[in-house]
């Protein structure tokens, strides 16, 4: 096809240039559906109903179960066993009757016959240590599991059970209806597990040195799976990456330990005098009064002699917990206690440390701090954090979260030497840890099905709490450049977010980076602070208590802030396309009224319907029949037409007014990668300042492969740059600069240093 | 190239710990691109610092405080010698050496730079990659290769330490 070298524009629109032969007509192109990127999402989203609405709140038939559990545990330090005697009282808010109840049973993971340790693929080891053979082909596999001594109703009469894997079944005597609650109870026990010789988000880490174990204890009791909505009954089996889903419930649990231990868990002590000294309950006081930093409440120096004593005695702490998914606790005789009141924009909470002697000075340095920090920041971002405490534990390789309570890797090393590496690892991990006490512990979405709704939505909110907690916090996940290695990755190892947990080859970079970068990404380039964080907040308080699922997530960022982002959810969760915009195309245009041999038909539209002829001014760029004289800055003087036209129109004041354009420049910009963003161009101009431009996504929203745009400018471009500041995840910025330049690698940079 | 020894460097970890939630993931990228011009595959590879610190310790025996102001002077031979040890890479099937050029720290990374010598026409790229595996049994190394515009990876694992990409 013939290149059309001249172009035309005026003042006025343009209209017609030069014929081109027409070519012969396609024997049959094919037809096809929409697949625009901005249509909206009606092929993949659930369609509203009176649970759910289409603004992405709960709607008037929203309705939610409710599971009370009263429970008495009793912990055999000697024996690392766990004992239990749990009521379960369940509450049928469904519409409809419920015939049979699922609990979850996730201690069987351990059991020695789950099947989850069937599931991973082998290959033969080429080497292992003695003790590593002995472990994997000579020795009985732990003896882990529940094993449950019985399953009684109210009147204590047995109840018939079914258990599958993770998962009992009760069936019921008669169908539970609409409003009534069912009362049962379970009885069980267990051997803990050594998490690190066995793994196990729970369970024990002992200290050879004392013989003390430190107890992080979680999943312990049978627990009510969910039933909603959405799912039924979630009793998709517990494999081991998708974690938990759960209702919501209020909890009275008694738990009996060593005399000498100290302990922290979900919910309010109830008796505390029965278990601090008279001087830990002063300090105690003292730290709900102060909200400046921790007071310690069990020394250090009280923490070194209970190490010692191995009590024969016992002690019963009583918790108790309103409207919590779930309980953890923890205790040991190992714990140093420090805590410290946190005061927010309605109310107060305590945040919490506890931890043996080997972590510190670190974690009587930063813990508490941290806990409160992170407080304070989620609760700015969401709402006011609505349970009485938050509690920091520290527990070696763990980083698990429950409600009010979590378990946090990090220490000096042996010899008491900190890395900055430990140091921040253990910063930000308190940070995401008590995060999850906002997502997913009040707002309650479901881990089995979508890892990215807690971790992806706290991850981001962990790295706006990093960077207030420190300018330039070394943060692993959040700026939309670190992205780059996994999505620029090739396509079979990736999945769209939208994926079952336990189907995700990169866990951390699909379920927790990605997303958190999107929401990053749409926070700081797309949607602005001031639209994102007034819909996230919508989100957090619509869905708080209550169990959201990813449309109602979707739909309340858009309902909330009046962008459409079905593109962007298409784009990033949807699927895994990636981004990758560039500069196809510049020409610079020169400005004459003399008439180019291309242009003499040329004709500018003048109103809705009218045709104008000449004279015009012409805009042409360099080609064969190019005029060399041409090549030079606008002055208006220099064009007759344009200057006989300003004289005659504008004051002298009014043409002081006038933008002096002198350079014209028509960029056009491709997209290979398939996500969608806004065009964000930078021009620098000779003297080296630059001046950015951003075109909303919206200019592809004809699915169009290109687009074009027209600067005129008084300074001459030296160079255009897209993306410039990294803001949008390009995983190719070869094609982003004009004039083309060689981007100077690592390698180059190393290679030119050591000539 | 010498397998089965740096086999037997891998599992002094036989237990299969759980991926706790630890929101802790193992995980060490290699970027792998061919540079006609120099003759040379370049990578770039991205390791927690954490986790190699804890793992070069270990196999020399004496801690490094890599990256830390006391990080000691022989550090980058040692980091040597483990890339030496743990990643190795056949074009067209024959093992070829593997320079370690330089390194640098991006928060909680560490980022080396080396080159490979590739003076023929790229056919197949054997990687064979055991980093941390022995500090972590689900330690996971992703291979992402560019040879004249055609990219391809791999994710080895302790179950598959080594796979071979056709560019053909």
């Amino acid at each position: 096809m013939k290149k059309i070298f001249y172009t035309i524009a005026v003042i006025a629109a343009l209209q017609a240039t030069a014929q081109t032969p027409t070519p012969p007509p396609a024997k049959h192109e094919p037809g096809h559906t929409d697949s625009n990127p901005f249509s909206q999402m009606y092929d993949l989203l659930a369609t509203p109903n009176m649970f759910r609405t289409a603004s992405g709140a709960p709607g008037p038939a929203y309705y939610q179960q409710q599971a009370d559990y009263k429970m008495d545990i009793e912990l055999d330090d000697k024996n690392t066993k766990l004992y239990g005697t749990e009521t379960i009282t369940y509450h049928n808010n469904a519409p409809e009757n419920l015939d049979y109840l699922w609990v979850q049973l996730d201690q069987n993971q351990h059991d020695a016959k789950s099947p989850s340790k069937l599931i991973e693929s082998q290959k033969m080891d080429a080497a292992y240590k003695a003790d590593g053979f002995a472990r994997t082909y000579m020795e009985a596999e732990f003896d882990g599991g529940f094993k449950l001594e019985y399953v009684k109703d109210a009147a204590g009469k047995p109840m018939k059970y079914t258990v599958n894997q993770t998962m009992m079944r009760i069936d019921l005597p008669k169908p539970l209806k609409h409003g009534e609650s069912v009362s049962f109870s379970i009885k069980w026990w267990y051997n803990i597990n050594n998490y690190q010789i066995i793994g196990g988000r729970s369970g024990y880490e002992h200290f050879d040195k004392d013989n003390n174990n430190l107890y992080v204890i979680a999943q312990f009791y049978p627990r009510m799976a969910v039933y909603n909505d959405v799912e039924g009954w979630q009793n998709m089996q517990f494999w081991g990456s998708g974690e938990f889903a759960l209702p919501f419930g209020n909890f009275e649990v008694n738990i009996t330990v060593p005399a000498d231990h100290i302990m922290e868990a979900t919910g309010d002590l109830q008796n505390r005098k029965d278990v601090f000294t008279a001087e830990q309950l002063k300090r105690y006081e003292l730290a709900t009064k102060t909200f400046d930093k921790p007071v310690v409440i069990v020394t250090q120096a009280e923490a070194e002699a209970a190490e010692k004593t191995f009590s024969d005695k016992k002690k019963t702490w009583k918790f108790k917990a309103t409207n919590v998914r779930d309980f953890g606790f923890s205790t040991s005789r190992k714990f140093i206690y420090d805590a410290m009141a946190v005061q927010l924009a309605t109310k107060t909470a305590m945040a919490i440390s506890l931890y043996p002697k080997e972590g510190n000075p670190l974690w009587g340095d930063t813990s508490t701090k941290v806990v409160a920090h992170t407080l304070r920041t989620y609760s700015k971002y969401t709402f006011d954090y609505p349970y009485p405490k938050a509690i920091s534990i520290s527990a070696a390789d763990q980083g698990m979260e429950y409600p009010m309570i979590c378990w946090n890797y990090g220490r000096p090393d042996e010899n008491g030497y900190l890395s900055d590496q430990i140091k921040y690892g253990m910063t930000s991990v308190i940070i995401h840890e008590v995060g999850h006490t906002f997502f997913p512990m009040i707002v309650n979405s479901d881990e089995r099905q979508w890892t990215w709704m807690d971790e992806g939505l706290n991850t981001f909110l962990q790295y706006l709490t990093e960077q207030e907690y420190m300018a330039d916090y070394p943060s692993r996940r959040g700026p939309a450049a670190k992205i780059v290695p996994y999505m620029s990755g090739e396509q079979k190892f990736l999945e769209p977010i939208m994926t079952n947990s336990e189907s995700i080859h990169q866990f951390g970079s699909n379920a927790y980076a990605k997303p958190s970068t999107g929401l990053n990404i749409l926070r700081e380039t797309i949607m602005g602070h001031d639209l994102f964080d007034h819909a996230f907040k919508t989100y957090a308080n619509r869905w708080k208590f209550k169990h959201p699922t990813p449309e109602d997530f979707f739909r309340t960022m858009e309902d909330a802030s009046a962008v459409d982002l079905d593109w962007f959810w298409r784009g990033w969760f949807y699927s895994t396309n990636y981004v990758d915009i560039g500069i196809a195309d510049v020409k610079q245009y020169y400005v004459t009224e003399t008439q180019p041999k291309e242009l003499k038909d040329a004709t500018v539209k003048k109103g809705r319907f009218g045709q104008e002829g000449g004279p015009f001014v012409y805009m042409v760029t360099e080609g064969p029949d190019f005029n060399k004289d041409l090549k030079k800055p606008l002055a208006t003087a220099d064009v007759k037409l344009l200057n006989d036209y300003i004289q005659e129109k504008f004051t002298p004041e009014e043409r002081a007014k006038l933008k002096q354009p002198k350079y014209f420049y028509e960029v056009t910009f491709d997209k290979p990668g398939d996500m969608l963003m806004p065009i964000i161009a930078e021009l620098t101009f000779e003297d080296g300042t630059t001046e950015t431009s951003t075109f909303p996504v919206q200019i592809w929203r004809k699915n169009n492969q290109t687009a074009s745009r027209v600067f005129a400018t008084n300074k001459q471009v030296k160079k255009i740059t897209v993306d410039p500041k990294q803001q949008t995840a390009d995983i190719d910025e070869t094609n982003n600069t004009w004039p083309k330049q060689e981007i100077k690698t690592k390698f180059d940079r190393i290679e030119a240093k050591k000539r | 190239m010498k397998k089965a020894g740096a086999y037997l460097i891998l599992l002094l970890l036989a237990v299969t710990l759980t991926s706790a939630a630890v929101h802790k993931y193992y995980v060490s990228v290699f970027q792998v691109a061919y540079a006609p011009q120099k003759k040379e595959l370049q990578i770039t590879a991205r390791i927690f610092i954490d986790d190699l610190d804890a793992a070069l310790s270990k196999k020399y025996g004496k801690k490094l405080y890599l990256t830390t102001q006391k990080e000691i002077p022989e550090t980058t031979d040692y980091l040597k010698k483990y890339f030496a040890d743990k990643v190795h890479i056949k074009v067209n099937g024959i093992a070829k050496p593997i320079t370690f050029l330089d390194r640098e720290t991006e928060d909680d990374i560490l980022i080396c730079y080396l080159t490979v010598p590739a003076d023929v026409k790229i056919n197949t790229i054997e990687v064979n990659n055991t980093f941390l595996f022995e500090a972590h049994s689900e330690q996971q190394n992703i291979i992402h290769t560019k040879v004249n515009g055609i990219k391809k990876s791999l994710m080895l694992t302790h179950d598959t330490p080594s796979g071979t990409l056709d560019f053909n």
